[in-house]
């Protein structure tokens, strides 16, 4: 019997979505008209000129190129520098830090909270641990990354660390460059961890910023974390809106106390994810520059052109990728990636492609390093500015986003701010909501995920990558746990007690913590001590998890 | 068996992974599928997650756990269930679980792994299936042998 023969159907593969990732209809094409009454000098400009929609500087990248972040932290010290030193030798400048789950918890390694994560992530819960983390690294050389994301006070230590050790080491902190993301709002919408009640959160973020703009000039106080959102299900409007009623919030808190403009809106930075929507993602963020140089014009009146730029970090976000068939996730990050760079981020955060698999491998992330290389020096996308400003669909596009996020701006402003709707539960409430209707539309079918929910392939047939192994975890934390215990019985308890309760009489009052925390530091008191006695200064127990007591030293 | 006898579930998050959207979703998914269905929270030890389970008198016990070390947890939450007599309580785990790891998870009687981008239905699925023809039938047996 003749075998059965296969039809060929040229018009089986048809596109299946025909909306934005953010839910616009789209037209077929656009056109003129759709860009109705646009006038360049108001709507663009030029690069480097109000309102910045084709970039903050003149000549953009050939100046100066993004800058590309990587998320580098293996389980200790000398491992991660074993990857990161010859990065940093081939012009990678970024030091990238944070607390790892641990610390982020608010918990020192010997809690019972703790046991099963030591020993994956270096964790800078004293300023000793801080230091061996950046030995060898000229302080003033490096840019210093924060990622204090899930947690507000992990930057506020993380400063204050930096800080602590510019101290000791006779570094001018002044000169120390970076910045911190400090966006305790977004703590409270996402709810990602345990953190402070936000009246400490807000005043802690007040301090922190206060802090820097008077001691660290070149470093930014704060970079309120679109990206979280997205993660957190939002859509880009809302990511729009969210982000910079958060900003403005932020700079009201700093002219506040006091601080001027000049000295708030010098750096004024945010982070945003890209999304799997291309041109969405080029007009959020040439959408976000326009946005908020009108801002700071028309709300804060502030009419000198330098204050109304907005640097914008764009994070490929982890969401997207998927476990199933994950090198085609080397293809996502490419097209987020590049989309960043046409809407003229000023830096870019790569994901590595087995992120849903495993934490990144040396190899993985190789290949984020190489596709930033390749789009930087072989695509010609860098060569001149906003390449796509002026195209019907990009201008609609960024019009209406800008037009949509300005409206839940309102709404939140006519609900009494970002802080009122974050302790009324109305912004955790929109999250939620925006994760299900996500959700919702990826169980439907609606919202495409090749591998997903289309172009499946049984699991057995799947791609096999190489996947990260610990090695040794069981030694590795049984050293850690030695090494805490050492540090906590070899230091001068009485200079550290001493320092924990000036920290804790100063919790109750107005002034600044920054300085009564880098003074615990350089006490050797740990993250969770100080934690404990900013806790206990306002009437709450000891531990973050209401498991262990104080410690008898501080009684 | 009671015709409309519903299927509990604890949802649990042990350890300091701080990622609660899978557990969050997960439990909408199993309360639209008719199940009763009780999170701890974050931050709970094995030994609490054991405690509510055995209180509550669930079926199941799901972990969603995106921390370093799901083995771990996976697989002392099961182990504790059994020491405490609990050992038909059904239990399944969500998170990014190394491949490597995953023979050990299972034969320590966690039955259903899951990593991202798993359908929901197919953890509703898995959970009926074992509940009902594995720890219900068990338990209706038992109790005819008794009367």
């Amino acid at each position: 019997m003749a075998e059965k023969e296969i039809v060929l159907d040229r018009t089986k593969n048809r596109i299946i979505r025909l909306q934005t990732e953010c839910g616009f209809e789209v037209k077929p094409v656009y056109r003129p008209e759709d860009v109705e009454d646009f006038d360049y000098e108001r709507d663009l400009g030029d690069p480097g000129s109000y309102p910045f929609t084709r970039g903050i500087y003149e000549g953009m990248y050939r100046n100066m190129l993004w800058l590309d972040e990587h998320v580098l932290v293996r389980e200790t010290v000398e491992k991660t520098k074993k990857e990161l030193v010859p990065m940093w030798k081939e012009g990678y400048a970024v030091v990238y830090y944070s607390g790892g789950e641990i610390t982020r918890a608010g918990i020192d390694m010997d809690h019972p909270l703790a046991k099963y994560d030591i020993g994956y992530h270096p964790e800078p819960y004293s300023l000793d641990a801080f230091e061996r983390f950046m030995s060898g690294i000229a302080l003033e050389s490096g840019i210093f990354q924060f990622h204090g994301a899930s947690c507000q006070y992990d930057d506020v230590l993380c400063v204050a660390q930096l800080a602590a050790l510019a101290e000791r080491k006779g570094v001018d902190k002044a000169k120390i460059r970076g910045s911190c993301i400090n966006d305790p709002l977004n703590n409270k919408a996402t709810d990602f961890t345990r953190d402070f009640p936000l009246e400490i959160s807000m005043r802690l973020h007040g301090d922190l910023t206060e802090y820097i703009v008077k001691h660290m000039p070149r470093f930014t106080p704060f970079a309120p974390i679109g990206y979280n959102y997205y993660e957190a299900g939002c859509n880009s409007v809302q990511q729009l809106a969210l982000i910079l009623a958060s900003l403005i919030t932020y700079v009201e808190v700093a002219l506040q106390r006091g601080l001027t403009p000049q000295q708030v809106l010098r750096r004024t930075t945010i982070s945003m994810a890209s999304c799997m929507d291309f041109f969405e993602t080029v007009a959020k963020v040439r959408a976000a520059r326009r946005m908020w140089a009108r801002i700071v014009k028309e709300r804060f009146k502030v009419d000198d052109p330098a204050l109304c730029r907005l640097r914008i970090a764009v994070r490929t976000p982890g969401m997207s990728l998927t476990k199933q068939q994950p090198l085609n996730n080397i293809t996502r990050i490419a097209f987020q990636a590049l989309a960043a760079v046409l809407g003229g981020a000023n830096t870019v955060d790569y994901a590595a492609h087995d992120e849903a698999r495993c934490i990144p491998t040396e190899e993985s992330r190789r290949v984020s390093v190489a596709m930033n290389h390749i789009i930087a020096q072989e695509t010609g996308v860098a060569l001149t500015a906003d390449p796509l400003g002026g195209s019907y669909y990009v201008e609609w596009f960024t019009r209406k986003l800008e037009e949509e996020a300005f409206k839940l701006m309102k709404e939140i402003d006519d609900l009494g701010g970002m802080v009122a709707v974050a302790e009324s539960g109305w912004l955790r409430r929109l999250v939620v909501n925006a994760a299900e209707q996500r959700e919702k539309e990826l169980e439907q079918g609606k919202l495409i995920q090749v591998g997903v929910n289309f172009f499946r392939i049984p699991e057995e047939q799947d791609m096999k990558i190489k996947e990260y192994r610990f090695e040794n975890i069981e030694k590795v934390q049984a050293e850690v746990l030695a090494e805490v215990k050492r540090f906590k019985e070899t230091r001068d308890i009485q200079k550290t007690r001493q320092a924990l309760l000036t920290l804790r009489e100063k919790a109750k009052g107005k002034e600044n913590l920054m300085y009564y925390i880098v003074e615990a530091f350089k006490a050797n008191a740990t993250r969770a001590e100080i934690l404990g006695m900013i806790r206990e200064g306002y009437g709450y127990a000891y531990d973050t998890a209401g498991m262990v007591p104080r410690p008898s030293f501080l009684d | 068996m009671k015709k409309d006898r519903k299927i509990r579930v604890l949802v649990a998050k042990p350890g300091i992974d701080s990622h609660y959207r899978g557990a969050e979703l997960l439990c909408r998914a199993l309360r639209d599928a008719g199940m009763e269905v009780i999170y701890t929270g974050r931050y709970q030890t094995s030994e609490m997650i054991v405690n509510t389970a055995i209180a509550e008198d669930v079926d199941v016990v799901a972990l969603s756990y995106l921390g370093w070390s799901p083995k771990a947890y996976f697989i002392e939450v099961a182990r504790m269930l059994k020491e405490r007599g609990a050992g038909d309580i059904c239990v399944v785990g969500g998170g990014i679980i190394p491949e490597a790891d995953k023979p050990e998870i299972l034969a320590a009687g966690v039955t259903g792994l899951y990593g991202p981008g798993t359908p929901l239905q197919e953890i509703i699925d898995h959970i009926v299936e074992r509940v009902k023809k594995e720890r219900w039938r068990e338990q209706d047996s038992k109790l005819a042998a008794k009367n």
